[in-house]
Parts: C-alpha cells; structure tokens; sequence
C-alpha cells in the first residue's frame, strides 16, 4: 500500500524522500505558486505512468490467463493489481512473499477437502479457524511476510467460495485459482520491476544519515543543556523515525541483491540507532541528577572529547564513530559519576558506529564490515494479534451464516470480501475502520465505473485490443488517483475491486441483473467487514501503550530473578520491538517507563557474570532479587553497600577499571530507579 | 523433447512448475555468487538482470531436463 502522508493543506507534490507523491503545507504554496503549472505536470507525470503501468500489469495477466484459457481470468488481474505498487521494492518482494502465501492457502484448501469430505459445516468452521490463524500470525510478523500469512489465509476464502457450489471440481479450481493468482502476481512484478529502477536504497541512504546527524545532535543537545524540554520530546521523534526504517529497508533490500544479501548490516544499524538514543537518555538521567556545576562540568569534559566536526557530518563516518568509542573507553578516573557519563557516552558513540556501517552498506558496499543478527521474532505484544483473530473468526463466521441462513446466490461474494476487508485492514490498527469506510466508497466507485464500461462501451467489442484500452480508461485514472495520498485510502481499494467487478472471461456475459447481484455481494462483503472492525475495536493506543509497560517491567522482573537468561542482544531486541510497537499517541510517562527498562535490563545482564562468585556476588544476588520484588528501599540499600565494599577494595588489587565499571553500572540502575520509583516499586501482579 | 504432467495423489500439475522452482533455486545461487564477487553492484537495473537470468537458467533447464527425458 502506497505510504499515506497525510497534509490536506495545499497541493500534491512528487517527494523525492518519501517516494511517492505528498501535499506540500500552505506556506510552501505561496512560494511556489509562480511555478505552479510546471508542479502540477511534475507531480501528474508520475502518478499517470503508475496508472499507465497498472494498465499494463492487469493486461499482462489477463492476456497470459485467456491465453491459458483459465475460467476466471479476472483473478489474474485482481492479483496483479494488488501487486502493482508504487515502490518497486515493494512490487518484487511482495510479489515473492504472495507466491509462497499463495501456495501455502492452496494446499490448505486440498487439505481441508481432502479431511471434510461432504462435510460443509466442518469445512466451513474449518476455514473461519485457518483465516483466523494466518491473521493471527500475519499481525505477529512484520511488513512483506506478513502480507504472504495474510495471503494465505484469503486464497483459502477465494478458494472456498469458489468450490462450495461444486465441491467434486475442487482439486481442478484450486489448481486454477492458484495459477490465475500466480500468473497475476508474475505480471504485476514484471512489469513494475521491469519499467522502473526504483530509489528505495536512495531513500533509505538519506533516511539513515539524516538519522545519524540529528542523533548526534540530539546527544550533543544534552551536554550543552542537560535540563531542556525539548529533550525527551527530541528522543521520541528520534524513536518514532528509527522505528519508521524497518520498512524502507524491506524495500531497499527488495531493489538491490547486494542489499538483501546483508541486510543484517542494516539491522544492526537500526539497532545501533537505538542504543544511541538510549546511551544518550542515561548520559541526560545522570547529568539532571547532579548539582548544576558539577553537571555543567561534566558535560563540559565529555563535549570536550567530541571533535567538533562530529555532529555537522563526521559521524556519519564509521572511523570517527569508533575513534570516539576507544577515546571514552580510555579515559582513566576514580571518579565514578564521570566513569558512568563516559561508558554511556561510548554507547551513543558504539550505536552510531554501527548506524555508519549501514550507510556505508548503502553508498559504497565494498567498504561496509558484515554483521550477524540472528534472526529473532520478537512479538511486543500479542493482544492486538488475538483481537485480530477473534474478529476474522466472528466476522467471517457472521457472513457465513447470513449466507446459509437467507441462500443469497451472491452471498458467497459477501463472505469472501469480508474476509479480505477484515484480515487486510486488521493490521493498520486505530486506521481500520477509517480504511474500511475508503474500502467501501472505493468499491461503489469501481462498481459504477465497471457497470458503465461493460455495459455501454465493453458490450460492442470484441477484441482483447479493446478489452485492453477500454481497461486503460478506468485504470489508469483510478491508479494516477491510488498514489495521491488524500484519495489514496479511497482509489487504492477501487483499483483491487475493479477487476472482480468488471469480471472479463473468455466469452463475456452481459448480464445487468447477475452484475448488480454481484456488486451487491462485493460491497455488502465490504461493509460487513467494515462494521465488524468497529463492532469489535483493536484495543485503545493508551491500553496497548501501557500493557507494552507492564510487559516490559515483568519481563524485566523475570530478569532479575534469573528466571530467564536472556542475552544482551535478545533483551535490547525485545526493549526495542515495544518502543517500534508504542503507538504515536502513548503518554510521555509511558514512554519515559518503558525506555528506562532498557538500561536497567542490561546493567542486570552485564553484572550477571559478577553474581557467581564471592561476597560481592551474593550482594549482586541479593539486589537483583530485591529489584524483582518491587522491593525499593532494599534495592537503595544494597546499591549503598555494594558501592562501598566495591569501593573499598584496594587499588593495589588487580582489575581496577572493571569494578569502576561495575560501579558506574550501579549507579546507572540507582538512577534509573530512582527516576520512576513508583514504576520499579510497584507491586509484581 | 516433450513433457507429461506430473501426477500428485490425482492431482495434475504442469512439469514446469518443479523445473521453475529449481531455475529460481539456481538463480538465487548465482545472485549469492554474484553479491560475493561484487559483479552485482556493477548491474544498472538489478530486477531486469536477476529476470534475464532465471529466463536463461530455466531456458537451459528445460533443454537439458527434455534431454535427459526424465518427465517423458
């Protein structure tokens, strides 16, 4: 789906940025009125060769599917029309993921005949749990492979309405509507592949190192004021706009081999990006702490350390990033309050690092240093996941029921659509019901169009020439308008539900009464769909934002009780997966709770090796179990003790730096704490 | 050169199918080899030239599977 950017405020102009087409703000308008015919042909060229190419996918597939003398040929072009996108990245590997989405729903189909033979209800309950569990799972996975458990779950609707009124013809209409909707998926990839070389890794190189400039920026904000509101207000952007690559990587990766052969690199920059961010909110906690002076002084040394061309361009190089992480690693000092300012600053430093690795993957590969990044599906949250589920099974199941209970002829068409709307605008969360309103005005649209052109232009032509042009009339229109963000929610739905309407088979039917019956069906599907994504919500942004806090601390709790050994890399993976899950609209205190989870978890698991041996390791023992007990005033005390036995320690002794280190990681947990007391004190449920 | 269906519990399903399959496998072998040798930074239009490609690989591939007569 085209990204939205919504500023209804002024005109439409193509964004180089972003990709696509966008409405610029209304001061911008008054600058540029002057040029204003030259924008709009810059901006409508675009847009009508997306139409022009939209045309030709559907053609494509439809020639291929008549060529094949398939029966519903129709299916070929919707598929290709939902695979047209435009961003090519997005084309290829959805396409891709579409295939395998395919297959899977494919032989669930044969599986689920195969297993209720002359059993409809069995069937029929059969089908509402598999939709369910691929919405299921389609919720729990991110961008194009979620899109392929979605497909999977859809082509066994398709499939299923399809066969129910001839359920002997099953292995033949499943191998048909298998390759219409593979032969679709082909045509949209080749022809959007093939007419553009896609910008996707332009925009991902300007995203990142613009990311890698304000972050440091952001850092050297707080040294030069510690106390400034605009800080945390600063961070969550930052949070928002990392999160916000993971798409533009999937993209990237799908127009570049190279890319997506090592896009660990460009995990791990993400990555890198967030321990940044994090590095720098600890620096930020310890400096709001201390006296103003001493504050001042320390910020001071560290802005000291930084070169001064550091954040106007030179930390987007990976050398100056790692000179600056070695310089704060050998600053020696007794001093434990500047110890614990230089290790975080190291950590920005050490993110920004690897953030620089990325965008050296993007400009010059040679030069980029490969990673590992396990591949680890970490889920934030499975509620909104189950919500999805149930309402697929109840809101699939209900239509399945309207169409038993009044034998509807196009009832069939009515459950299939209600399962697409639902299960395809499920995951766009609070957005849904807004969307489904679009995916219901886009439907009325294309039903008229395709009503009009069947049966008044269509009806004295004979040729696939003119099945072709007379497409192009409605297509390349509808398709200019799906990229242009404000009718996008609208024109994008109307483009994937024109086909099915207008329906071409290889000996075409004009049947007024037949068409209306299935229109009818189409938009009841979608309408049914629709009142169910309001009748059973996606629990509210502050709901999700808070079970996202809770689940944060008892993690964090399991943790410190030992009774989970996660490692340094899985606890900042599952921190940083609910900081992308936060939804916009979550408060500052839970967003603040939420990051302070991630220090404090990894001091846990840095100190983990010091708890095993000695007096100092059952203390460390000792504080851990306090701060799983929600037991605050133990936890303060400990820290006191341990700091002093620690410090206490001779010089003499070997390993001074380490337990400064481990001091300054005390210290780091104390502040944390004592930032959100009723936060970490709080009775474990 | 001629090929048969290939029969699945009853089900017929073209003999391309398996041979596209093992073109794409092969294919994206090849793309690995390219990334790894840095040819493939050298492509102007990466999905143009990973197309022409798999057309080339499974091209040969039915060549050598109708020789072979395996589907025969």
């Amino acid at each position: 789906m085209a990204p939205l950017h919504l500023n209804p405020s002024g005109p439409i102009r193509h964004d180089a940025r972003l990709g696509c087409a966008r409405w610029l703000p209304m001061d911008a308008v008054a600058h540029e009125k002057s040029s204003g015919i030259a924008n709009v042909f810059v901006t409508a060229v675009p847009a009508l060769l997306f139409g022009v190419r939209l045309t030709a996918a559907v053609s494509l597939a439809l020639f291929t599917a008549f060529y094949l003398e398939l029966d519903a040929p129709y299916w070929a072009g919707t598929s290709a029309a939902i695979v047209c996108q435009p961003v090519v990245g997005s084309s290829l590997l959805k396409g891709v993921y579409r295939l395998v989405g395919t297959l899977v729903g494919t032989i669930a189909a044969l599986a689920l005949t195969a297993v209720f033979p002359q059993e409809r209800a069995g069937f029929l309950f059969a089908m509402l749990l598999w939709a369910a569990a691929c919405s299921f799972v389609s919720t729990l996975l991110k961008n194009f492979a979620a899109y392929g458990a979605m497909l999977a779950g859809y082509t066994l609707i398709i499939i299923a309405s399809s066969v129910i009124p001839q359920p002997d013809q099953i292995f033949q209409i499943a191998m048909n509507r298998a390759s219409e909707i593979s032969i679709g998926i082909a045509s949209g990839t080749l022809v959007i592949a093939l007419t553009s070389l896609g910008d996707s890794p332009q925009r991902l190189e300007m995203l990142l190192s613009e990311l890698i400039e304000e972050t440091a920026r952001h850092f050297e904000g707080i040294l030069a004021e510690p106390w400034s509101a605009a800080g945390p207000e600063k961070r969550r952007m930052l949070i928002k706009r990392t999160a916000d690559l993971i798409p533009v990587i999937d993209q990237a990766a799908g127009e570049s081999p190279e890319i997506m052969q090592r896009r660990a690199i460009l995990r791990v920059a993400v990555d890198g990006l967030f321990a940044a961010i994090s590095g720098a909110r600890i620096v930020e906690t310890h400096l709001r702490g201390l006296p103003s002076d001493e504050a001042n002084h320390i910020a001071a040394e560290i802005a000291d350390v930084l070169p001064p061309e550091w954040s106007p361009g030179a930390a987007l190089y990976r050398d100056f990033d790692a000179a600056l992480v070695r310089k704060f690693m050998a600053i020696k000092t007794n001093d434990v309050s500047w110890r614990l300012a230089a290790d975080a600053s190291a950590e920005v430093a050490t993110g920004l690092e690897a953030a620089a690795n990325g965008l050296a993957l993007l400009r010059d590969p040679r030069t980029a240093r490969d990673a590992v990044r396990m591949p680890n599906v970490i889920v934030a949250d499975y509620l909104p996941a189950l919500v999805n589920a149930i309402r697929v099974f109840i809101g699939v199941g209900i239509a399945v029921l309207f169409w038993i209970v009044t034998q509807w002829p196009a009832g069939l068409y009515a459950v299939m659509f209600s399962g697409i709307t639902i299960m395809l605008l499920s995951p766009l969360l609070d957005l849904s019901s807004k969307a489904a309103l679009g995916q219901v005005v886009g439907t009325l649209i294309a039903a008229v169009v395709a009503g009009l052109l069947k049966f008044t232009v269509l009806i004295n032509h004979e040729t696939f020439l003119a099945l072709s042009l007379i497409l192009s009339l409605a297509l390349v229109p509808i398709g200019a308008l799906s990229v242009v963000p404000l009718f996008a929610p609208v024109f994008i739905p109307a483009t994937v539900n024109f086909m099915p309407l207008f329906a071409p088979t290889n000996v075409m039917t004009f049947d007024p009464q037949n068409y209306l019956n299935t229109a009818l069906g189409l938009v009841a599907g979608c309408v049914a769909g629709g009142i169910a994504l309001v009748l059973i919500p996606h629990p509210s942004p502050a709901h999700r934002a808070q079970r996202l806090v809770d689940l944060s601390i008892r993690d964090l709790r399991r943790l410190a009780a030992g009774r989970r050994r996660w490692t340094f890399t899985q606890w900042q993976g599952r921190i940083y997966s609910r900081l992308a899950a936060l939804p916009e609209e979550a408060d500052p205190v839970q967003r603040s709770r939420l990051v302070s989870t991630l220090p404090v978890g990894v001091q846990l698991i840095r100190l983990r090796p010091l708890s095993k041996h000695g007096r100092i390791g059952a203390e460390i023992r000792d504080f851990s179990d306090a701060l799983a007990a929600g037991d605050l005033p133990r936890v303060r005390h400990i820290l006191k003790v341990l700091d002093k036995e620690i410090a206490s320690i001779p010089e003499s002794e070997p390993g001074v730096r380490g337990r400064m280190r481990a001091r300054a990681m005390l210290l780091a947990v104390a502040e944390a704490v004592a930032r959100s007391t009723d936060f970490f004190g709080s009775q474990p449920t | 050169m001629s090929f048969v269906e290939i029969n699945i519990l009853g089900v017929l399903i073209s003999p391309l199918v398996p041979l596209m399959a093992l073109a794409f496998a092969i294919t994206m072998i090849l793309r690995v080899i390219a990334v790894e040798l840095g040819l493939a930074r050298r492509v102007w239009h990466p999905a143009l030239f990973e197309f022409s490609v798999f057309l080339i690989v499974l091209s040969a591939t039915v060549v050598i599977f109708g020789h072979l007569k395996i589907y025969h």
